[in-house]
């Protein structure tokens, strides 16, 4: 009878451990199980945000034309990305004011993927076709386009074809040469003090095409004055210096490189540098004080199988460039 | 025997439940903050160079910087500090952190002033950050 007892007693005791043990077991799988959802809640946090970032980056406008029209600024878009672009506001400013004027407007344009909208920024205003002015597109994913429109009409309108260029801003430099002495610099591009130079001006662009592009002889950097009139300084072989300039005449071309793997990204940044009067030529260009708005204007070719393909697209940028005595 | 298993088992299930407890709260407070800021997005919309007071949040004829951001994410931003060439700014009329909703933008003020800002630069690299950590770094010229 002792001995019953004595080994009921034993199994009891050994069922309670084994009842505690599953208890801790299934905490530890209930831990688990709390670990797993953690990381399938964040990984689709993670997937939404890599969704919201590919959208942002496949947005893509191509501004065709910007005219003024009864005081009222007109301007034509197509939606040559892959999502609906939604315009949220305008930011316009009249660069050549003194001072310069610079507003916002709440607007609200819709543009499927492959359309084209014409009346952007049909706001109320008085604008002067006179005058020049900067138009920055703002979307509600962030992307800002821009565009200039100039008296003369001299800038060239983007055309896009299979792809984009991009210019890295943060490698605008200048370099000049007092009466053909040697090259001082680089400096930075935006504050020059030199006011009886030549000046020889470089930047980085990055090829977004799936093929590499052969640049043309009209690729030109374009500083627009603010109190009107514009000067260009077309592209030259990169053996050119401020003092010893080289003209770009190809074959061979520039050719900027692809990255088919990642266009968003591009190619590998390649320097040019813009220092030419007139295309394919060896004098330089020169300018004097006043203050100016860059911008960009490539001509470059793109070969695919359906053949060659001359394109061009303008590349502006809201900032200006001021050349004076002291910045 | 029994009652010595059952005391064991007791201390042995409360330590784990206490233990998995702690470390499930604290895994869900990061993981919880970390989707948060996934959702963050904001942009740079515009920034702005005045050299009258006029539009300097009524600080008077001083020269001030108009930054506008916007929040392009699908959570609200908590905007906690702006740093202009590395030194922190306090924005005019505002109290940090500003809340900024969804689809919408806030123009900031700052007073500026050239010389003590070195108006040689003329580049000027400006952050904003958020509370969850988030930042917009851009460069912008002066006009």
């Amino acid at each position: 009878m002792h001995h019953r007892l004595f080994g009921a007693r034993r199994a009891i005791s050994s069922v309670v451990a084994a009842a505690f043990l599953v208890m801790v077991v299934a905490l530890g799988f209930n831990l688990m199980l709390f670990g797993a959802n953690l990381l399938d809640a964040t990984s689709r946090q993670i997937a939404l945000r890599n969704q919201m970032a590919t959208e942002k980056a496949s947005e893509s406008l191509t501004i065709l034309d910007t005219e003024i029209t009864n005081n009222k600024l007109n301007t034509t878009a197509f939606n040559d990305g892959g999502v609906s672009i939604h315009i949220v506001r305008l930011w316009i400013t009249n660069n050549s004011a003194n001072p310069k004027w610079h507003g916002k407007a709440e607007v609200n344009y819709w543009l499927a993927p492959g359309k084209t909208l014409r009346g952007i920024g049909n706001i109320t205003g008085v604008f002067d076709p006179s005058r020049t002015y900067i138009i920055d597109l703002v979307t509600d994913r962030g992307n800002i386009f821009q565009t200039i429109y100039a008296p003369s009409n001299t800038i060239v309108a983007t055309v896009q074809g299979f792809g984009w260029l991009t210019i890295d801003w943060n490698s605008y430099q200048y370099t000049y040469s007092v009466g053909g002495g040697p090259d001082q610099g680089p400096f930075n591009g935006w504050c020059i003090t030199q006011t009886s130079a030549t000046f020889q001006f470089t930047l980085k662009a990055i090829n977004h095409f799936n093929k590499p592009l052969k640049l043309m002889t009209w690729t030109y950097l374009k500083f627009v004055s603010n109190s009107g009139g514009d000067t260009p300084f077309f592209i030259m072989d990169n053996r050119s210096y401020a003092h010893t300039p080289f003209a770009y005449n190809p074959p061979p071309y520039i050719e900027l490189p692809e990255n088919p793997s990642d266009p968003q990204t591009g190619g590998t940044p390649t320097l040019l540098k813009f220092l030419g009067k007139t295309p394919g030529g060896t004098e330089k260009a020169t300018f004097g004080v006043g203050d100016f708005s860059v911008l960009v204007v490539f001509f470059y070719q793109y070969t695919d199988a359906q053949g060659t393909h001359t394109l061009g697209q303008s590349v502006p940028y809201e900032a200006t460039e001021v050349i004076a005595s002291s910045c | 025997m029994t009652t010595l298993t059952i005391t064991l088992g007791t201390i042995v299930v409360f330590w784990a439940s206490q233990t998995f407890g702690i470390y499930q709260g604290s895994a869900s407070v990061y993981f919880n903050n970390r989707a948060a800021a996934l959702r963050e997005s904001l942009a740079m919309e515009d920034v702005w160079f005045y050299s009258a007071g006029a539009s300097c949040a009524g600080s008077g004829t001083n020269s001030c910087i108009n930054l506008t951001v916007r929040n392009t994410g699908s959570i609200e931003l908590q905007i906690v500090a702006f740093y202009i060439n590395g030194t922190s700014k306090t924005p005019l009329s505002v109290t940090l952190p500003y809340t900024i909703p969804v689809g919408t933008s806030k123009t900031f003020a700052f007073l500026y002033s050239a010389s003590a800002w070195g108006s040689a630069i003329k580049v000027y690299f400006i952050q904003v950050a958020t509370a969850r950590g988030s930042q917009i770094n851009t460069y912008w010229s002066y006009p």
